[in-house]
């Protein structure tokens, strides 16, 4: 208060004079051109994607710590640990990544997208930022899931992270492939196409040859279904910047 | 502030949805006129840069849209003709994405929801989940999405579907109230949503701007050919068949009828100031 008074006091020692008019009216135009100019402000990528996350599904985290503790569960008192370490990252991945393709595509599946797409911050920069937010929800579980197995089983780390990214890759690619084929516009498909893979990977499981897969044969795996992930995702990607396909798919 | 759109074209195929379409926005508000299948929709999509037009260009003061991205962008509001919503959303929910997504810093955007919604009326209801409203209330939680980030451009398209008369009317005012310093263009086949707010009346037909003027003088175009009659009921179906009849009215034994015709459709016929509806007619004929 004592201050306030002060500075009040300091203030009113000198006399300002008065500005003309025209120079006031001319001050005030200019002022409010130079606010009407447009001067792009862009959001700091981690702005969006805090929030992102914020409107990330409860669903997907759900699936990841269901995931995670189901590895724990299955993964105790196994009889041949190789083979079933790969049954067990061949039957939860997909899981994990049941809710991940259906997030990422959810505005077009709400028909939200034609009205994201008119924000300051656009479609395609959402989907960038929710493809970043998912992916790496994913990778951190799985990263969990394949420790947690290389180290209760004493499997190599890197042997472990081949049975877990190949049915990742498997199930997110044939996912986004379908997509050229489907504009989902319901949840309800949506969700049918991640049971449809968590049952086929389990039927792959079933399989003679599985047993039969080689350490070598396991690379060849990974590389061709990162390659088909990525093909995937980059077509998926290119599709964002094509603005027939939104309106379409709306 | 100055929207160009010049020679916009959109083409699927062999149909052409938007032909050519060139008009100059100033601030005001602007009405589109046009039947269903006339490309407003398309026209407005590619005004918002969700849609490439398959030749011209949107220019805002002389620069084209595409090239001003997020600048553009950070000056409009949209509301399409249909929009969706994520299951569990409220409408408060619904309003801080966009608030989010539209840049505004929290406490700004939980103030500005604040006011929109008190606005259309639906602050009461905020926290309801948005599956749970009416259409017409869907329809004015969308305007008030629109508004959030206080666009200068400001593209409705069919804004008033689903409202009430009442509603109708609410929406007029709080347009009219938010129009100041801003380019607002508003599609709608309900002539009595532009009638009275626009500034500008555009009609559109076949993807063509077929004709465009100020709201008191649009009507001039037709002022020759609306016209009153008083007929016998029997001969009401006769009429019906070979003019466009605008209204029909019974006073007493006779029908009142008011026709839209280029030609007198009677000698007793006579002529009468045309309003907007009247012009709708006169232009999509083929259509009613």
């Amino acid at each position: 208060m004592k201050d306030k008074d002060r500075f009040k006091e300091v203030l009113h020692q000198y006399q300002v004079p008065h500005g003309r008019e025209e120079n006031i009216s001319k001050t005030i135009l200019a002022g409010q051109k130079i606010m009407e100019r447009m001067t792009p402000s862009k959001t700091a990528f981690s702005g969006l994607l805090r929030e992102q996350a914020r409107y990330i599904s409860p669903y997907l985290w759900l699936t990841q710590i269901i995931a995670i503790i189901m590895t724990i569960v299955l993964s105790i008192n196994l009889i041949d640990p190789y083979l079933e370490v790969q049954r067990i990252l061949f039957i939860l991945t997909p899981i994990l990544a049941f809710f991940a393709v259906p997030e990422l595509i959810k505005s077009m599946i709400y028909g939200m997208s034609e009205l994201e797409d008119t924000c300051k911050n656009s479609m395609s920069k959402i989907l960038v930022a929710r493809l970043f937010i998912i992916g790496s929800i994913n990778l951190v579980a799985l990263t969990i899931m394949i420790t947690f197995l290389s180290i209760q089983h004493q499997i190599p780390f890197t042997q472990v992270v081949l049975y877990g990214l190949v049915p990742f890759n498997i199930v997110n690619g044939i996912h986004l492939f379908m997509l050229h084929f489907i504009k989902i516009r319901s949840s309800v498909a949506s969700i049918s196409i991640s049971l449809c893979l968590v049952a086929l990977m389990k039927m792959l499981t079933d399989l003679s040859f599985f047993i039969a897969i080689t350490e070598t044969i396991w690379i060849v795996l990974f590389v061709v279904t990162t390659v088909f992930f990525l093909i995937e995702l980059y077509y998926f990607m290119r599709g964002i910047t094509n603005k027939e396909v939104f309106i379409q798919w709306n | 502030m100055e929207l160009k759109i010049n020679k916009l074209t959109k083409q699927y195929g062999n149909k052409i949805a938007v032909d050519r379409f060139s008009v100059t926005f100033t601030e005001g508000i602007n009405g589109l006129l046009g039947a269903n299948g006339s490309g407003k929709t398309t026209l407005m999509r590619m005004m918002c840069d969700i849609l490439r037009p398959t030749s011209g260009e949107v220019l805002l003061d002389g620069v084209n849209i595409t090239t001003l991205d997020e600048a553009y962008r950070e000056l409009l509001g949209y509301l399409p003709q249909n929009f969706g919503y994520y299951p569990d959303f409220s409408a408060w929910d619904f309003m801080l994405y966009f608030s989010s997504l539209k840049g505004l810093p929290r406490l700004t955007a939980e103030n500005r929801c604040k006011e929109l919604l008190n606005m259309v009326g639906l602050y009461e209801v905020r926290k309801k989940k948005i599956k749970t409203y009416s259409g017409g209330m869907r329809q004015r939680l969308g305007i008030a999405q629109a508004l959030i980030n206080d666009p200068k451009i400001l593209i409705l398209d069919e804004p008033t579907v689903g409202l009430d008369p009442k509603e109708r009317a609410k929406f007029r005012n709080i347009i009219s109230e938010n129009s100041t310093g801003k380019i607002v263009l508003l599609s709608t086949h309900i002539v009595s949503d532009v009638e009275y707010i626009a500034d500008r009346i555009m009609i559109m037909k076949e993807g063509q701007l077929s004709q465009q003027a100020t709201t008191d003088r649009i009507c001039d175009s037709i002022k020759d050919f609306v016209w009153s009659l008083q007929v016998a009921p029997n001969d009401v179906d006769s009429y019906n068949s070979n003019f466009i009849v605008s209204n029909l009215k019974h006073s007493g034994e006779q029908v009142e009828l008011r026709i839209v015709s280029e030609e007198r459709p009677s000698e007793k016929a006579v002529n009468v100031s045309p309003n907007l509806e009247d012009l709708y007619l006169y232009h999509f004929k083929g259509e009613v």
